[in-house]
């Protein structure tokens, strides 16, 4: 899939954690600040979760975990929630 | 006293600059004042850094002082070399041979630290019309190898080892080094290019064989260049096989690429978005290859402009 010159980024928040999102592709890429940890999601489960309640603050960030670890990836609306549970994400 | 052509300076001088107060050397947009007492970095030094600016004698600020220095623990031990920046040794000590291999880690080691306000990637980077193509991989992969080769043909080298992405303006600043080449890359790279200049290898590192590719004078001269991403290639090398390509989101190349980045852990909400806007304009790819001239020919073709 070869993107489209001029092709542009956008950026969208859920408390702490912060999603791109590039034009003319369905994939996002979620960001949480301190933990180093990224997500690779479906842009409808994106916003799913952001038209939900906050997920409540659980966990806690690991700022050193390997780079192999980092990336992770969700298939569903409920696979990212797990996700943003298990990193501790305030989403409020 | 004004900076001088490293080339211009007689052995002699470049050894008794090291051996006392130290050789000043400008590396794209960092000053590095060099000291070793081993006798083993003024050759490599002129034949590799000889388009390099330097100062024969200390002269105002520099980003890092570091020392090579032979060192051994009792009178009867083999000497071997230290590698000393302010103080600290992040490197263990290593056979004196390895003296060179050990001056390249090191000020590696040292741009990568100071560039603590850029995104630092570890990736060759490389440009051709304006754009740069960024080549991330883990060892194995054979970035090195085609990173040297690009720079050979018609590409202008950035970086083999470190991609430096301003968090300001998203463009790749260069600090263009000798290639390091491994194990048979170097017969790979000799066979391909005679012309090329490249250093004796040095055996029994703990990277194996070793040995540098002088960077294009071209090269060095461009450092105050930087230049937008316009391509993002994930090479991974396999022996044997076809070539194949998979065009990658931007999303998943993000993620790649953060796998690959040093600083990720520090780089905070404006990091991500300057890394994110930065490859917005990119075309991504992950490229198998099984042989050289097969993914030379494929960036020859995909990494160009469409006009």
């Amino acid at each position: 899939m070869l993107h489209q010159p001029g092709a542009s980024v956008g950026f969208e928040t859920l408390g702490e954690v912060i999603g791109v999102h590039f034009s003319g592709e369905n994939e996002m890429a979620l960001f949480v600040p301190g933990s180093a940890e990224l997500i690779v999601c479906g842009s409808d489960a994106w916003a799913a979760v952001r038209a939900q309640k906050a997920v409540p603050d659980t966990g806690s960030k690991d700022p050193c975990a390997p780079a192999g670890e980092r990336r992770m990836e969700a298939t569903s609306e409920d696979g990212l929630r797990d996700l943003f549970r298990t990193l501790g994400a305030r989403l409020v | 006293m004004a900076p001088v052509l490293l080339d211009t300076l007689s052995p002699p001088s470049v050894e008794e600059s090291l051996a006392h107060d130290g050789l000043g050397l400008h590396v794209g947009g960092f000053k590095a004042l060099v000291r070793s007492d081993t006798g083993l970095l003024a050759a490599p030094l002129r034949q590799l850094y000889r388009d390099y600016a330097c100062d024969p004698h200390p002269v105002g600020f520099y980003d890092f002082r570091i020392n090579f220095m032979r060192r051994r623990d009792y009178p009867w031990s083999d000497w071997q070399v230290e590698f000393d920046w302010e103080g600290s040794s992040p490197f263990p000590r290593l056979p004196l041979a390895q003296t060179h291999p050990l001056f390249e880690w090191g000020l590696n080691w040292c741009v990568a630290t100071a560039s603590g306000m850029h995104t630092v990637i570890h990736s060759a980077v490389v440009e051709r019309n304006g754009l740069a193509l960024v080549l991330p991989g883990q060892p194995g992969s054979g970035k090195s190898t085609l990173c040297a080769s690009l720079t050979l043909t018609d590409w202008r080298l950035l970086s083999d080892e470190l991609t430096i992405v301003s968090q300001a303006d998203g463009l790749v600043q260069p600090v263009p080094r000798p290639v390091s080449l491994k194990g048979t890359s170097i017969d790979i790279i000799r066979g391909a290019f005679p012309h090329a200049d490249l250093t004796a290898p040095i055996n029994a590192t703990h990277k194996g064989s070793i040995a540098y590719a002088r960077p294009p004078t071209a090269a060095v001269l461009a450092a105050d260049r930087p230049v937008p991403i316009g391509y993002v290639v994930f090479p991974r090398f396999k022996a044997g096989t076809e070539l194949v390509y998979e065009p990658l989101p931007r999303a998943a190349a993000l993620a790649e690429l953060m796998e690959n980045t040093f600083n990720v852990g520090l780089l905070g909400a404006e990091g991500f978005k300057s890394l994110a806007r930065s490859i917005a304009q990119a075309q991504c790819y992950a490229v198998e290859y099984g042989d050289l001239a097969s993914i030379l020919r494929w960036v020859d073709t995909t990494c160009t402009p469409q006009h």
